[in-house]
């Protein structure tokens, strides 16, 4: 699936260049903790009145959202489309460490994201899909220690993560 | 029983019925529509049924229920909007507590080839017989049937079931934990997504260009065929997966899991010396399509029958 690869001789060097120009890319593309709080006290600086008309909340997840999804693809990009059958030929610890490294990204932006929405239980009506959406981000979670290196799972916590969330917005919106 | 207790029994169902007679509010209303309109409907809990008719017109009957603030219907010839309104409420809405309403029934006409945009919490939902280029229905835990040939279609669900029978050239169905049941003459592209909802597609005397399934936790079964150069990607992380194609298939077809079962009939299923997962990659026919499956721990199979 690695449509960059366009001979055996470039498969071998492509993957490190990118890794580097990835790892750039990052840097710039995935905010840490401490810029999560300069937003959050930006949004509570907002003025009364639009604060009153939005929900604090959706800007962050619509932006927690957005990360997910940027983390996602570029952590797609970065495991090159290697699948989860492939772990008897893909002996890098370097490439497995990256695609764990960006579910562990996926997963404080979205537990970023849960803070902001704050506390509140979701309507009992809902809380079993919130249950099993945590209860499938978890499986998730556990199958990836055990294949870290598993573009499926990656691509499987950021759809669950994004449902959830779409989900936690939906409650908001209604 | 003393001839007291009958009276009293005789009183309390004459309130009862009192109470129903004046609980729901029929609904009579009718609307102009061009036949190839569209049609938006709104209803959060009860029933919400639509049928069609040759007319260039909307029918809306039923009962609006207790403690609905009025049926709201707005637009014109070319867009129709049906919404059941509820009074204002604060906090999570349609979802909390606060909402003491009663569900509201709608049974609604609409031209055969209308568009329709469908969206429900709780309510049931079902339509037969439209035939128009867009059909869509979101839901969060009401049940949702269908039985139209739209040329597009979307469904989205949180926990109601699917039970779906289209003949469609895109069809697009999600759900958490709804189950997704999918029928019909499907020519074009399939897309199916669940998280813990089980999947199950069965195409009928067609050939599929593009089909993409997936599931944390559910399971997916496919029956279905392959057009030339179509591709079938299917993947979970801990369901099972079962396809099953014609035996004159003509694809290349790799599976790969990582703990669970691969079976695909005369294909090599190669494991590593040491380490887990499995795989194959073999290729039936002339190899023009392209199919993958993949699981991390749910076993996966490919039939041909």
């Amino acid at each position: 699936m690695n449509t960059h690869d366009t001979d055996d001789t470039r498969r071998d060097d492509l993957p490190d260049a990118l890794r580097w120009q990835l790892r750039a890319m990052r840097r710039d593309d995935a905010p840490d903790r401490d810029l999560w709080s300069g937003i959050a006290e930006r949004i509570q600086a907002q003025p009364r009145q639009l604060a009153r008309q939005r929900p604090r909340w959706i800007a962050p997840v619509a932006m927690a959202a957005t990360l997910v999804l940027a983390i996602g693809t570029i952590g797609l990009w970065r495991s090159g489309g290697e699948g989860p059958g492939s772990p008897g030929t893909q002996p890098a610890a370097q490439s497995e460490s990256l695609v764990q490294l960006e579910a562990q990204g996926m997963r404080r932006q979205y537990q970023a994201a849960m803070i902001e929405i704050g506390p509140g239980r979701p309507p009992a009506e809902l809380q079993p899909a919130f249950d099993e959406l945590d209860r499938n981000a978890a499986l998730i979670l556990d199958a990836l220690a055990h294949n870290p290196d598993s573009r499926l799972l990656l691509e499987q916590l950021r759809r669950t993560y994004a449902r959830r969330l779409a989900l936690a917005q939906r409650v908001a919106y209604a | 029983m003393t001839r007291a207790h009958i009276q009293r029994l005789a009183f309390g169902l004459a309130l009862l019925t009192a109470h129903g007679a004046f609980a729901a509010t029929p609904i009579n209303e009718s609307r102009p529509l061009d036949p190839r309109g569209r049609v938006e409907i709104e209803n959060v809990k009860g029933n919400v049924d639509v049928r069609v008719w040759d007319k260039p017109e909307v029918k809306i009957e039923g009962s609006l229920g207790e403690g609905v603030e009025r049926l709201e219907i707005d637009g014109d010839r070319e867009h129709l909007s049906i919404r059941v309104k509820y009074p204002n409420r604060s906090g999570m809405g349609v979802f909390g507590g606060s909402d003491k309403s009663e569900p509201t029934d709608l049974r609604v006409m609409v031209p055969v080839r209308a568009d329709l945009d469908i969206d429900v919490v709780s309510a049931d939902v079902n339509v037969e017989g439209v035939a128009s280029n867009e059909l869509s229905i979101d839901t969060v835990s009401g049940e949702v049937t269908v039985a139209a040939a739209p040329r597009e279609a979307d469904f989205d669900s949180v926990s109601g079931d699917l039970v779906l029978t289209v003949n469609s050239s895109r069809v697009s169905a999600e759900t958490v934990s709804g189950d997704l049941n999918l029928r019909g003459r499907l020519d074009g592209e399939v897309r199916v997504e669940t998280v813990s909802g089980r999947i199950d597609v069965s195409t009928l005397n067609t050939r599929v260009q593009k089909l993409s399934g997936s599931t944390v936790s559910g399971d997916i079964r496919i029956n279905t065929a392959l057009a030339t150069n179509g591709r079938i990607s299917l993947e979970t992380v801990s369901g099972d997966l079962d396809l099953t194609l014609p035996r004159n298939l003509s694809a290349n077809v790799r599976g790969e899991s990582f703990s669970g079962d691969l079976t695909a009939p005369g294909a090599q299923i190669n494991r590593p010396k040491h380490g887990p997962g499995s795989s194959f990659d073999h290729r039936y026919g002339n190899g023009d399509g392209d199919v993958t499956i993949e699981s991390f721990s749910g076993d996966a199979t490919l039939r041909l029958e």
